[in-house]
């Protein structure tokens, strides 16, 4: 106790021994904090070693679930998300006016990975409870393999793809996909073509876009998203392309006709405003593209174009110096040409001038014509005219013209007035359009082009007074001749008939026809080209018992170009033109007078 | 002075803490909301283009002009219904007839208020122009 009480002494009078530092001792509180942080090696040597040890403790810790996470990552729970669309995106198709021809839409497809699967006899009965299209045996195969992917559904609805969530089975799994979508149908499908289920383009301007990097992105396992893709423009007019496939299906039916196609052409740009080729097809189901039947006539197809051949004809002879508009053809008699006969349908049977070979659509005088110019010189011109080889578009579908095999005096002589020498329509198009537009060749094209970008890449075929004569026996021919029935008043119309023998197994016959009108509107100034071609029309009620093409393909033209010009912005004047053709009138051609 | 210098050194390293911690949550959170967002706007974008692919379908000219054959008397439009700005004649002037007939049977033109009852409309815009006086 003793010992005790003098310690306590000892401990309680040593600060007092300090004497005046008794005044400056701290409070409790502030003694007890300073201990915290008082460094002494004597007393902090063992906390060092105490954290130290925690430390590695800790680190190891984390060092070892490192090690064990990448020894056996099976244990790791992986969470699955769909992958984004695995039919990849395709930019939209507008027309000229940015009317949606083509979109993507987002579906959603049932995959499986038969290796998770765990009953396939009671997964093949439960999905083909909910899709009793599936065949049950084929999925049954397909589930029972020990793949890892297989396809089972593909663009479900969403009411499907809910029912077969519900089922619960494992080893099913959903993924977005992008579907291609024709919200107008058969609209302009020959020019918009298909995509097929992986939304690969296959043909038409959907191939062409694949082949404008599209397919180069994918294949380099780039995810294209819909909206890094810009929208592609066409220079087709939905509206006009509708009216023109309206007009031709009624024709189709009116004349009997086997098939029916039509091509309107920007004639000072080269832009296809509207391409119908009848019979066509459902793009938002590709296999229908491939029937036979459903071929592009405009741009595959090539056919003898007949009499619309004798524009390139007369051009020819007056660009060649070697006629001229008021040059005399002698039509008194059929040219005889070995075996062979040349005559008129409508026979004149006098010497004409050239304007009236033009409107009389006389055979006899176009031959003379092209004789006059010679085969090098037919040749050379039908050549510099494009009409010799095969045109390319961005449409991934072209077609060669057919040549005679040896283009004699009578290959020149039927070529002149358009047989013996089977072009694609378009081609034909493009050279009437050079023909009338002061002689310019501009390639057609599908996508939107300006006339400045047309006339740098132009080329100039003829000169402005033979495109100005062109022009003069068209409008003629739309006044008293055979074009008469598609001169709508008001729209200056010109324009050129063709009737041409099909040439069936034995040579030509005359049991089928094909009958083609080419129009080009205002022949003042031309703005729009129109060719329309019925395959095969028949004489019906009202066409006098004839099936030439001044009896259907004029009046259908007629019937189109009404109805179009409007959507087209040209505005019907109720004067003609004041001297619409003024070196035909100083030269007094025939009928200026 | 050093132990002032550990006391700051504890605080800041303790806020940090705190502050990290927040910052860290908040990022998770913020990085949550983009994600959402990202996929919500995925979404309007696909239901944005099936609309559209579903207005087109339901604009195209072969439906359109099915319903219109179907639903209305128009008729496909023929060059004469065009007409240019000269062709459309001038407004006519406007006739009164029953006022001409009341000159010739030679009533009192409505001059006189007290005519007829039916002149009423012609004379309140001259008694309006009375009535509100500027007393006010």
């Amino acid at each position: 106790m003793k010992i005790d009480h003098r310690l306590f002494d000892m401990a309680r009078a040593e600060p007092l021994a300090v004497g005046p530092d008794v005044l400056l001792r701290p409070s409790l509180f502030v003694r007890i904090f300073q201990s915290l942080f008082r460094m002494r090696i004597h007393k902090s040597g063992g906390r060092i070693l105490w954290l130290g040890f925690g430390f590695i403790v800790f680190y190891g810790l984390i060092v070892w679930k490192l090690a064990m996470l990448a020894l056996y990552p099976g244990e790791v729970q992986k969470i699955a998300f769909p992958s984004e669309a695995t039919a990849t995106a395709r930019p939209d198709i507008l027309d000229r006016n940015g009317t949606v021809l083509a979109t993507d839409i987002k579906t959603v497809s049932l995959f499986a990975e038969p290796c998770k699967v765990l009953d396939a006899d009671e997964a093949v009965e439960m999905i083909t409870a909910v899709l009793p299209d599936l065949d049950p045996r084929r999925l049954r195969e397909k589930l029972a393999s020990d793949r890892c992917f297989e396809w089972i559904k593909r663009e479900l609805s969403p009411q499907k793809q809910k029912e077969i969530h519900n089922l619960g089975l494992p080893g099913l799994g959903f993924t977005a996909e992008n579907k291609r979508i024709y919200p107008n149908g058969s609209e302009a499908a020959h020019v918009i073509g298909t995509a097929d289920i992986d939304n690969t383009g296959i043909s038409g301007i959907e191939k062409y876009i694949d082949g404008q990097g599209l397919a180069d992105l994918k294949g380099a396992g780039l995810n294209i998203q819909s909206d890094d893709l810009k929208p592609v423009a066409l220079s087709i007019d939905l509206r006009v392309q509708h009216a023109m496939r309206d007009e031709l299906q009624k024709a189709i039916e009116k004349y009997k006709a086997r098939a029916a196609s039509g091509v309107i052409l920007d004639a000072t740009t080269g832009e296809v405003i509207s391409l119908v080729s009848l019979p066509d097809f459902d793009p938002n189901f590709p296999a229908e593209a491939q029937k036979v039947d459903a071929i592009n006539r405009i741009v595959v197809g090539t056919y003898e174009m007949g009499s619309t051949f004798k524009a390139l004809t007369t051009a020819m002879a007056l660009d060649s110096g070697k006629f001229t508009i008021n040059s005399t053809l002698d039509a008194r008699a059929g040219i005889r040409y070995g075996r062979f006969k040349i005559g008129d349908f409508h026979p004149q049977n006098r010497i004409l001038t050239v304007p009236e070979v033009f409107i009389h659509s006389s055979n006899i005088g176009s031959a003379r014509m092209a004789l006059g110019v010679g085969i090098p010189g037919h040749q050379a011109f039908l050549k510099k005219m494009g009409i010799l080889d095969r045109l390319q578009t961005e449409l991934p579908e072209s077609a060669a013209p057919q040549l005679p095999k040896r283009w004699s005096e009578l290959s020149t002589i039927t070529i002149a007035y358009g047989h013996g020498l089977a072009v694609s329509p378009l081609q034909a198009v493009m050279a009437t359009a050079a023909l009338v537009n002061g002689g310019y060749l501009i390639p057609p094209t599908f996508l939107p082009r300006t006339p400045e970008q047309a006339s740098a890449m132009a080329t100039k075929v003829i000169s402005p007074e033979t495109s100005e004569a062109i022009r003069y026996v068209m409008r003629l021919n739309a006044t008293e001749g055979t074009a008469r029935a598609a001169a709508i008043p008001g729209y200056f119309v010109g324009g050129k008939t063709g009737t041409a023998d099909q040439s069936g197994k034995s040579g030509y016959d005359n049991k089928t026809v094909l009958t083609t009108f080419m129009a080009v509107t205002p022949a003042d100034k031309p703005r729009y080209l129109l060719l329309t071609m019925l395959d095969d029309p028949q004489a019906v009620e009202g066409t006098y018992g004839y099936r030439t093409a001044g009896q259907n393909a004029g009046p259908v033209t007629g019937l189109i170009l009404e109805r179009v010009a409007p959507l087209l912005g040209l505005v019907p004047r109720s004067e003609p033109p004041v001297m619409p053709f003024p070196t035909m009138v100083k030269l007094g051609a025939w009928g200026t007078k | 002075m050093p132990r002032i210098f550990h006391l700051i050194a504890v605080f800041v390293l303790v806020g940090s803490a705190v502050y990290l911690y927040r910052v860290k949550y908040e990022t998770i959170y913020l990085s949550e909301q983009v994600a959402k967002l990202k996929r919500d706007i995925a979404r309007e974008k696909d239901a944005i283009s099936t609309l559209h692919a579903e207005w087109q379908q339901l604009n195209s000219p072969e439906r359109l002009q099915k319903l219109a054959h179907a639903n209305s008397q128009l008729t496909t439009l023929r060059v004469h219904q065009i007409a240019g700005w000269a062709e459309i004649p001038d407004r006519s002037t406007t006739v009164d007839m029953i006022g001409d007939k009341l000159l010739s049977l030679g009533e009192d033109h409505p001059s006189s208020p007290s005519a007829h009852s039916g002149h009423a409309r012609v004379k309140v815009p001259s008694t309006a122009s009375e009535g509100p006086s500027n007393e006010n």
